[in-house]
This record gives structure tokens, sequence and C-alpha cells, in this order.
């Protein structure tokens, strides 16, 4: 997708606002509008942090180092805007753990500290140290792994022996790399890798600077591409876009179910209430680097502007038009301005812990055993987003949405995908 | 099938054939009633007696007592992340093995008060850290402090019960049976308390399918028995027996509809499990021991596609978002 393109479909969506009643396939186009423009703006930020993470390497530094870093931190806030078409549509369901699968065993990738652990019952890669070891044996299979490519990460060493947490690519691998293991947790600071893992000859610090460099320029290449592959997905001819329109009902389902599972299941239960309850600084969703807030706070502002159908991109232009918003209002105005104010209830929560965390509470300090406030900051956020699920659900409802194929199992088959 | 489930859902009211009254009166009540109580006797059981032997029986009685009920993920049961804590399964990262052992080197003393005791990782707490105490063998001399550590358990899994059967009892159960009347607040309208209780049935059924079952299943190439929930204590069959009779009286007391399909699957089910000799699912590691279980988890795909299909149209409603929603 060009920029020209989108520039041209926003202007067009600006202007052909209808005044009488809204139709599905309008609110739709606006849907996969809104999707093209965080897709490419995801892959805008990832090649500025790729050339970053190349400036980098070519002349390590503290200076290029921060750098790179920043620009990891620029490239999350797209990206996370985009999660709120997970779960709805399979295509991006399927292909999002290459960029952003999560938590991670990242002794597969480095060196870690010894308090890490070795193998676990669960994963017996779990301290492989790839950057350490040009050849391994995997699940019965010797593995030449001398030469770090693309395919070794993505087709080798993602999800290797079958086991979710061997993460080898995306943001989590990139933000690993970077930053190092969160060593204090849950007292202040992130990950803390000196610049000198990266340094050539006698300076280089904990072992083998060149493949760990090698590892680094390939997980950022991996992710431009991936990005790039999931762009080319909702332009005017893309498969997901395809998918969206091909029967409103069923489009209009995809777009609530992503708002509900991501508010419910994904954000709210799995990133923010299980670490409350472990007291456990790894289950922070950026642990490495100690963004976390800025990752939650993205993926409800995400929500918001996929339901109000209005998406403002990196460069400030505005991608709007018609929304979910007005369509349930057609059929239930109650309901639909109950959601609005119950998203913008969530959204103002997820910033009262960026606040926090700006202030000098970081997120992994909110969740130490004897955090009172900031447990009360999570937890707040967190039942603020189950109270706009109940809402979700019932603008499901008003609209009337039934099962589209009951022949199948959605909830089983597809069970982040239970409306479809 | 779809059409003629259309034709039927235009005929009936929406939701007639619901009783949520009926399902909370003679399935949920009851259920949380028998889980309080055993609870209850397995940690005044430790008071008296905190030796492994003498607990096992009495966890063994109030884990069946939960799973009795397991999967209705909500109303009390989700506050304080009380469900969490009850039942921490899967642990992916092995958190709640970690923290015990933890506990158990450093002496930590944090386990000498009840409010010290709920400070803990919710991995390390409920019927899964308990199950490490009880049936790992790197926990088995542990002297007082191991004592300590399973009464304090006990007693914090007892208190969590009895609370959650309190506020069911004293509020929350008048709140569902009350669903749509003009003052409630949570339930707007009848249909979303039988909602409720419909996702409950089938997140239940997924939960066993996915988890129960198809963790230690995983694929044909790489089967995982260490992965089964409850393998130590060879409890892996018998929780998808008990899972599936709570869910079938769940079925049963919120429906008078005719559901033969749904029926006929869960007798298979029983029918096959009544077969299967295989308590930790350790069988699954070789391919005819393997097969049994898959032949399992087909029965309960049977049942959950049954009851989306014979119940949704018939209740009026779908299915609505359910915590393993996420990833």
């Amino acid at each position: 997708m060009t920029r020209t393109f989108l520039s041209a479909f926003a202007a067009t969506t600006l202007v052909a606002l209808p005044a009488f009643a809204l139709d599905k396939t309008d609110v739709l186009t606006n849907y996969a509008n809104i999707a093209a423009a965080k897709y490419e703006d995801s892959l805008i930020t990832a090649k500025a942090l790729q050339a970053e993470i190349d400036a980098f390497l070519a002349a390590p530094s503290a200076e290029t180092l921060a750098a790179a870093r920043n620009a990891w931190r620029v490239s999350r806030v797209p990206y996370m805007q985009s999660e709120v078409y997970r779960f709805g549509n399979p295509i991006v369901d399927d292909w999002e753990g290459r960029v952003n699968a999560w938590p991670l065993d990242e002794g597969l990738i480095d060196y870690v500290d010894a308090t890490y652990g070795g193998a676990s019952d669960e994963n017996e890669f779990a301290a492989l140290n790839v950057i350490a070891n040009p050849t391994f044996s995997l699940s019965g299979q010797e593995i030449d792994a001398t030469s770090i490519t693309g395919s070794l990460l993505s087709d080798t060493l993602q999800e290797a022996d079958g086991v979710e947490a061997n993460v080898a690519t995306g943001y989590h691998a990139i933000e690993f790399l970077l930053w190092g293991q969160d060593l204090n947790g849950t007292d202040a600071g992130a990950g803390d890798r000196p610049w000198t893992d990266y340094a050539t000859g006698d300076g280089c610090t904990n072992g083998n600077c060149d493949r760990r460099a090698d590892y680094l320029r390939t997980a950022a290449q991996l992710l431009v591409e991936e990005l790039g592959y999931m762009t080319d997905q909702w332009t005017t001819n893309g498969d997901a876009r395809a998918a969206v329109l091909a029967d409103p009902a069923a489009g209009v389902s995809m777009m609530l179910t992503g708002m509900g599972s991501l508010s419910y299941g994904e954000l709210a239960g799995q990133r923010m209430k299980l670490g409350v309850l472990l007291n456990d600084p790894e289950e922070e969703h950026d642990c490495f680097s100690d963004n976390t807030h800025f990752s939650h706070y993205y993926d409800g502002v995400g929500i918001q502007n996929v339901y109000l159908g209005s998406y403002t991109r990196i460069d400030g232009s505005v991608v709007s038009g018609a929304s979910l918003h007005d369509l349930v209002a057609q059929t239930d105005a109650g309901i639909a301005g109950q959601l609005s104010t119950d998203i913008a209830a969530s959204v103002a929560d997820l910033n009262a812990i960026v606040d926090a965390a700006q202030n000098g509470m970081a997120y992994d300090m909110m969740l130490a055993r004897d955090n009172a406030q900031g447990e009360a900051l999570i937890l707040g956020a967190v039942d603020a987003l189950v109270v706009q699920t109940r809402s979700i659900e019932r603008a499901v409802a008003a609209l009337n949405l039934t099962s589209i194929d009951l022949e199948g199992s959605d909830s089983l088959d597809a069970p982040d995908a239970v409306f479809q | 099938m779809k059409y003629i489930m259309s034709c039927i859902a235009a005929l009936t009211a929406s939701t007639a054939s619901a009783d949520v009254a009926r399902a909370v009166d003679d399935y949920i009540l009851p259920g949380y009633a028998t889980f309080a109580q055993t609870a209850t006797t397995l940690s005044e059981g430790a008071t008296s007696d905190c030796t492994i032997a003498a607990m096992r029986p009495a966890w063994h009685d109030a884990f069946d007592a939960w799973i009795n009920i397991s999967h209705l993920h909500f109303g009390p049961i989700e506050q304080d992340g009380r469900a969490v804590i009850i039942a921490f399964w899967p642990d992916g990262r092995s958190a709640g093995v970690r923290t015990l052992a933890r506990l158990v080197a450093t002496q930590d003393d944090v386990i000498s008060t009840p409010e010290g005791t709920a400070q803990l990782s919710a991995a390390a707490r409920g019927f899964y850290a308990l199950e490490y105490l009880l049936f790992d063998p790197q926990f088995d001399d542990t002297g007082a402090y191991g004592c300590a550590l399973r009464r304090a358990l006990a007693a914090d899994l007892a208190n969590i019960a009895t609370q959650v059967t309190d506020a069911w009892q004293t509020g929350y159960g008048a709140t569902l049976r009350n669903a749509g009347a003009p003052d409630n607040q949570i339930y707007l309208t009848e249909r979303e308390g039988v909602q409720a209780l419909f996702t409950s049935l089938l997140a239940g059924l997924e939960f066993d399918i996915d988890n129960r079952l198809g963790r230690p299943l995983d694929t044909f190439e790489r089967p995982r028995p260490t992965r089964a929930e409850n393998w130590r204590s060879e409890r892996s069959q018998h929780n998808i027996l008990i899972s599936l009779q709570g869910l079938k009286s769940l079925k049963d007391t919120l429906s008078d509809a005719q559901t033969p399909v749904t029926d006929a699957a869960f007798a298979r089910a029983f029918a096959k499990l009544e077969q299967l000799d295989d308590p930790a699912f350790a069988n699954v590691a070789d391919p005819q021991g393997r097969f049994k279980v898959e032949v399992l988890q087909q029965t309960l795909r049977d049942i959950a596609v049954a009851a989306e299909v014979e119940l949704s149209d018939l209740l009026g409603v779908q299915a609505g978002f359910n915590a393993a929603d996420g990833d």
C-alpha cells in the first residue's frame, strides 16, 4: 500500500460521510482503511528501527544504542494500536506470533543470569543460547547455526520443539537484544545490556559479539519483512480486507470480537491481572525495556479508535469514516453511548498507569508483593476493561449478530473468534 | 441443520426454555456449598494432622468439589483473582514450584499469618501448590516448615472457598436468579443471565479439550505426558469425569429443551471414560494410548459442537467472551 492511496482513501471517506442510515460496508471499509494505516505506520517505524540498529552495529556506542532503543519504543506505538485487529481476523491472528510472541524464554537466544535457571520441565531449550552455540542438537536433529539467517530464526528456532516460549523473532526478541534481562526484580530499573556486547575485537563483552550483531540485524530485517506482508494484506486487493468485507454481518462481528477478546482475555487477563496475582515482573509485557505502561495504553487507544472509526497516524494525518459507534447508535443509542463512556474510562485508567510509571513507579514496581498503590492502579484498569467487555457483548446483542456458521464450533476451532 | 435450527428459533420465544433460577438453586449453590465444606474439612484436618498421608484424601475431596463448579468464571470467583489463586494451571513457567522451593529454602515466615499467606504469588497458593507439597518427592522431608506451609495453604484455600460461597448465598445468587429485574445492575436482561451460564458451559468444554486433554497430547511426534494436569497425583483422567459431570448438571438445570445430540455425545464421553484406564495420561507417549485419549478428546468436541448448535438458538443466546480468549 502506498501512502498516496491511503490519503486518497481517507479523503474520500471524509467527504462521503453519510447523513442517512449507515451501511455496514462503509463501517467495514473504514475499519480496513484504519488497519492499513496502522500496519503501514508499524512498517515505517520498523524500518526506522532497522536503520538505527544498522547505525548502532556499524559504530557501537552508548549513544547509538540509546538511539536504537528509542526507535524500538517509537515502533511500539502504532503496532500496539493494531492489536485490536488480532483476535477477530484469522489472517492477523495466525501471523502475529511472528512479530509479538510473548512471554519468551530468552535464554534460547543469548546469555542469561545464573538465577534464570536452565532447561525447564516445559522447555528443554530454555537456555540453548544460540548466539554462543553455532551447532546444537534440536529434537534429535543436528542444527548448523554457524550463519545466523532469517530462516534459522523463523523456521528452526521460532517455537522450537513446539514450545511457544521459544520466541526467536519479533519485537520482544529485539527488545531483549537491545536491553538484556531486567535483573532488578520489582525494584526500579530496566534491562541494562552494555553497548560493548556489540563491540568489535577485544572490547567485546560477554562473548560472540559478532554473532549477537548478526542476530540483531537479522531479527530487525525479519520484522520489516513481516510488517510489509501484513500491510499488503490490507491493500485494496489484500486478503484481510477481502475477508472483512466478504459478509457485512460477519465483518462487524470480527470488529467486536477483536475489541472484546483484547479487552478481556488478553489485556485485562493475561497481561495485567496475572502479573499482579503472581507478583512476577517477568509477567510484564515489555519486561526488558520497562515500556509496558505504554504498550498497555496503546492497546486501549487502539480499541477506542476502532470503535470511534478515527485513527491519527504517526505523521499526524487522520484516517476516519463511518464508525462502529454510529452503527450501534442507529439501533440502540444507549448502548452505543455507554460503550463510548466505558472505553474512555479504560483509556483514562491506562493513562494513569503511564503517569505513575513516568513519575517513577515503573510497571514492574507496581507488581511488588506489598505495593498496594501499584496493585490498585493495575486492577482499576482491569476492572474498567472488564466493564467495557460487557458493553461490547451488549453491542453484539443489539446488532443482532447471530452466529454465522452454526455448523462448526467457532468457540473451539477458533476460540478467539466466538462470534464469527 | 443450520436451516432447521433457525426455524425452531423463529418458532420459540427467545429464552422460554432457559431456567436460570433452577441452575442457581440446584447446581451452583449446592456446588459451592460442597466446595466450601470440603475445603474447610481439608484445613481443619491439617490443623490436627498435617502429615502428607493424612492430608491427601481431603485434598482429593476438595478438588473434586472445585472441579464440579470450576467452569463458572463469573461473579464472586472473579473478584480479587480468586479463581486464579484457587487453580493456577497451566503454569508454563513453573512459577508455582519455583516459589514454593524458595519459601522452603528460606523458611520464609510470611506464611505465619493468613494476611501474609494471602500476599504470596497466586502460583504458590491453591490446589496446584498443595499438589506439589503433597505429591512431589522434593517436598517430602520439609519438616516443621513444610507442615506449617501445608496448613497455611489449606487454611487460605478454605478461607477463599468460604468467602465465595457466602457471596453467592447472600447476594450473587439472587442477582443471577433475578437477571433482567429493574434494579439488577449486573444482568440487564434475562438473556444476559442465560448467556453467562451458556458461556460457562462452552468455556468449560473448551478448557477440557485444549488444556486437560490437549496439553499432554500435543502432537503425535511430541506427546508430553508431564504436561498433563495433576499427573503427580494421578487425577488427570478423573478430572475429565468430574468436569463433564458438572457441565452436564449445568446444562440439565439450565434448560428443559430437548437436546438429543448433546445428550448422546455426553453419554459417549462417559462410556469412553469408563473404558479408559490412564489415570495420569502417561500412555499418550505411545501411539495406542494416544489414540484412546484422542478419541476421548473428539467426543468432547462433539459435545461442544452439539451444545452450541442445539442450545444457542433454543436459549436465544450465543457465547460471550471468556477469559481464555487471549492467547
